[in-house]
């Protein structure tokens, strides 16, 4: 009787290890309860965390199905992101996503309330083998409702514009106030000169006229004798 | 003899009057001073004493899941022995976690000598040696102290959500010398969660020809192992993609029970919920599940080949 090769007993009894092992290797998904509720000022956004888990001992890969909306008609629809779309849990870890809601700035909006369902599925691998297959995903899911809120006031723009406005009025009451005193200097020294070369002038007459008067004194004196 | 005794006396009184001169002169007696110096003999026996202060008396482990093993390497308390004179071990025991009437184990919880938490020990509710040494302090060092890590703490299968509580009692020994015992608390969160986890990956609804239906009697087990919350079972798909042509999704039925007949609600694109309900798991009852049917129905006209379809099973808590 021919004996089988210890080949064969190895490649069997390295099937049956490999078979045990990816037997205890499971992947579980899961989540932590609760369903996120969006309150949402109208232009502004808002962002909660979904945290899903991997129970299993093995890594599990996911991606994220965005959650498609309920239309309400003369409204503009929230916009929702998730942050990461896909990646991988490691085993016995959990992963936060986060997820946020942009409220376009539309008066109709306030008020209405909105919900999609947000899903977190595994990356599957596997493949139907002949004739008509579904392959099984599992996921976990969210339920989000979003609600349309009135704008929030914001005091800091009017702050900030206030502020603005009183440097631009200060300013220019400052720039009109020093140009007008300029101007009112300059015609000061201005006159003050004029008055200046307007005494000089008069003070080079009256010299003059002392002169005049000096130099006339004598030739008065020289006719008033050749007439005589 | 009476005499004598007269002189006996004048000499003694003589000789006392001397003696107290000489030693009020020499400062033996100071009739003036206001307090004398008088030598005694004093004994004190000190007796062994070991002391025990621990900190932080808390310890919090934020949120864990039910189901789940946690390790930590910072969570610890520092046990000191401050004027002591005794080296001592550190014995610890613990109390249930509690929270209302919900309860989990004391073994849950694992301590280690090291931060590492290479070699990890369970605690139980009887005053254990730990062998984590306080050294014996002494009159140049008279505080001593040694650090314990709570490096695990293990959440099991199905425990209902809450703020749990753990008492644990530290007692510094050295037999027979004991410290008082004083207690730490330690606490978990144990969050809410629901756990997915199906009994298959595909589902093969055989040869069926065009024209033709399966009734909806296949099958898929969705399974809450070990979380706490009941959970919806939400469901949707997408178009079977054959080699030259596709079908609507909606020619999959899916159905809460099994039927002989092609008769449910047709799967959809976007998620529907089932109202199929996966009860929440309990510590006596960890996995809990529900099942969900399939059925099809192939459109006449449809070419011949193997089709493929997507069905995606969530779990909603």
């Amino acid at each position: 009787m021919q004996q089988t090769p210890r080949i064969v007993y190895f490649i069997l009894f390295a099937s049956f290890l490999l078979l045990s092992v990816s037997g205890m290797l499971y992947a579980q998904l899961g989540e932590v309860a609760g369903q996120p509720f969006f309150n949402v000022s109208i232009g502004s956004s808002k962002s909660l965390t979904v945290t899903i888990i991997n129970e299993g001992s093995s890594p599990l890969p996911f991606k994220v199905i965005l959650p498609t909306l309920n239309t309400i008609v003369n409204t503009t629809q929230p916009i929702v992101t998730a942050n990461p779309m896909s990646g991988v849990i490691p085993a016995q870890s959990s992963m936060a996503i986060n997820v946020t809601v942009q409220m376009p700035y539309d008066k109709r909006n306030v008020g209405h309330t909105w919900a999609g369902i947000l899903q977190v599925v595994e990356v599957s691998n596997a493949t139907s083998s002949g004739g008509m297959g579904a392959v099984i995903i599992a996921g976990v899911a969210k339920i989000v409702t979003i609600y349309a809120s009135e704008p929030v006031f914001n005091p800091i723009p009017y702050i900030i514009g206030g502020i603005v406005a009183i440097v631009v009025v200060a300013g220019g009451a400052l720039y009109y106030y020093y140009r007008k005193r300029a101007a009112a200097k300059a015609k000061k020294r201005l006159r003050a000169k004029e008055l200046a070369e307007l005494r000089a002038r008069a003070r080079g007459k009256a010299r003059k006229t002392v002169k005049k008067k000096a130099s006339a004194k004598p030739k008065a004196k020289a006719r008033r004798r050749r007439a005589r | 003899m009476k005499k004598e005794l007269v002189h006996f006396a004048i000499g003694f009184a003589i000789f006392s009057v001397v003696a107290a001169f000489l030693s009020i002169q020499f400062g033996v007696l100071d009739l003036w001073a206001s307090s004398y110096t008088v030598n005694v003999v004093a004994n004190v026996v000190v007796g062994n004493v070991i002391y025990i202060s621990i900190s932080p008396n808390t310890l919090n482990f934020g949120n864990l899941n039910p189901n789940s093993i946690n390790y930590f390497t910072v969570p610890n308390i520092i046990d000191k022995d401050n004027g002591g004179n005794l080296a001592a071990n550190i014995f610890i025991s613990g109390g249930n976690w509690n929270y209302g009437a919900n309860s989990f184990g004391v073994s849950n919880t694992f301590w280690s000598a090291t931060s590492h938490g290479t070699s990890n020990t369970a605690l139980t509710n009887t005053l254990t040696n730990t062998n984590i040494l306080i050294p014996q302090p002494n009159i140049d060092n008279q505080y001593t102290q040694n650090t314990i890590y709570f490096v695990e703490v293990n959440i099991p299968p199905g425990t209902p959500p809450g703020n749990y509580l753990q008492n644990v009692t530290f007692e510094n020994e050295n037999p027979p010398v004991n410290s008082v015992p004083v207690n730490a608390i330690l606490s978990a969160n144990v969050q809410g969660v629901c756990y997915i986890s199906l009994n298959t990956s595909t589902i093969n609804f055989g040869t069926v020809f065009a024209s033709a239906n399966v009734p909806t009697q296949f099958g898929v087990t969705d399974y809450d192992n070990g979380g706490n919350v009941a959970a919806n079972i939400l469901v949707s798909g997408n178009n079977w993609v054959g080699p030259t042509t596709t079908f609507g999704v909606g020619n999959t039925l899916w159905n809460p029970t099994s039927s002989t007949s092609y008769i449910g609600n047709a799967l959809t694109t976007g998620p529907a919920d089932t109202h199929i309900v996966i009860p929440a798991p309990t510590q006596n009852t960890p996995s809990t599940s529900n099942r969900i049917y399939f059925g099809l129905a192939v459109p006449g006209g449809a070419p011949s080949g193997t089709y493929t379809q997507n069905i995606i099973i969530e779990n909603s808590c």
